[in-house]
């Protein structure tokens, strides 16, 4: 108990409980549709906004060392095991080799230095084999592209999600 | 009222703009190749094999025109038959540019597939269609400079033997002989005669 001498002025006897006012009902109304336009402007925002890149590409890279990485016995993963593209705007798989030796990748041999672009034209789930992964395959979605509303909130709920989880 | 106005104005504009790229259609890369394509483009690597035309044949013979190399074989029921049956549509229609595209199909299946065999089969589709072959270390050989892989499958016909999985994509070689590109499995046939176009014009 604070003695009443030391409590700063509130304008209320000391045993009784300060309770604020109540809001008014306009304040209430104003306070709920502003948390309202606060959830449903995203939300609108997410489904109605085109999906863009800056670039066709998703540059995936080999790095340099993978190889000597690898036998040495490091088993780590340091590429990613799955890539996502979107047609028509975000459709072009550009792979470059940096690592010193030739690395398999899907149907064919890269050497080093050497880029692979491929395009995709048409949803689909690719496994390509890839000698840079320790499990040996990389999987490419190509995802249609999402052009109604509910499709691109879909998408960019996806997304957001999926990178969630990278960290 | 003011409000309803309010929301309309804030909420019209993002449906239109929706509408918009959704009535659009998605941007088509046409510039490029519809296939893969190798950046920079190396030396395709050199094979000597005997050819199903009874000579032998190295990709040497065929600088100034464009190669199509397919590793397959003729027993091949899932991948092979789709592959050679678009490629003879897609001769047809690049109409007499084909004279200038040559497809040599590399067995995997020597056992198999002798030169008699491959010729028999390949005449079916496009009689300037030509087969390879050779013993298998050299195949094999051929196969790892490609980056082919083949494997040898129990076969799902219980009249066959055995089967062979194998890389079911298309090699291009340009008219220098650098491999430029390749075309997935199952390409339509509008985008393979896209590419083989785009280098049967192109310079260097």
């Amino acid at each position: 108990m604070i003695p009443s001498s030391s409590r700063p002025f509130s304008g209320l006897d000391a045993d009784e409980e300060y309770t604020p006012p109540p809001f008014t009902s306009t304040q209430r109304r104003n306070i709920l549709r502003f948390l309202a336009g606060a959830v449903l402007f995203p939300l609108l925002l997410a489904a109605f906004w085109p999906v863009t890149f800056d670039s066709r590409e998703e540059l995936f890279e080999i790095p340099k060392g993978t190889w000597a990485r690898r036998m040495a016995g490091d088993k780590r993963e340091y590429l990613p095991s799955k890539i996502y593209l979107v047609l028509g705007v975000h459709n072009v798989l550009k792979l470059k080799n940096s690592d010193d030796v030739p690395q398999f990748f899907g149907p064919t041999l890269l050497m080093p230095g050497q880029t692979l672009r491929i395009p995709f034209t048409r949803a689909s789930e690719n496994s390509f084999a890839c000698t840079a992964h320790s499990s040996g395959t990389l999987l490419v979605i190509a995802e249609p592209t999402p052009v109604w509303p509910w499709d691109r909130l879909n998408w960019r709920a996806r997304r957001m999600l999926r990178s969630l989880s990278k960290t | 009222m003011k409000k309803a106005l309010l929301v309309c104005a804030l909420v019209l504009p993002l449906i239109a703009l929706g509408a918009y790229f959704a009535v659009r259609q998605p941007l088509q890369d046409d510039q490029g190749f519809r296939g893969g394509t190798f950046e920079p483009p190396r030396e395709a690597p050199a094979f000597i094999l005997d050819g199903s035309n009874g000579k032998k044949i190295t990709l040497h013979d065929y600088l100034g025109k464009v190669v199509i190399l397919e590793f397959g074989y003729t027993y091949c029921e899932e991948v092979c038959p789709i592959t050679l049956a678009h490629l003879t549509s897609a001769y047809k229609k690049l109409g007499p540019s084909a004279a200038d595209v040559q497809l040599v199909y590399i067995t995997v299946d020597p056992a198999r597939d002798n030169p008699d065999r491959l010729r028999e089969h390949l005449t079916a589709f496009n009689p300037t269609f030509l087969g390879a072959t050779g013993v298998p270390s050299d195949l094999q050989s051929v196969q790892k400079t490609y980056g082919v892989v083949a494997k040898q499958v129990v076969s799902r016909n219980k009249e066959l033997p055995y089967a062979v999985d194998h890389s079911s994509s298309l090699f291009l070689v340009d008219r220098q002989g650098k491999l430029r590109g390749l075309i997935p499995f199952n390409t339509p046939v509008d985008d393979i005669v896209h590419d083989l176009d785009l280098l049967l014009k192109m310079k260097s």
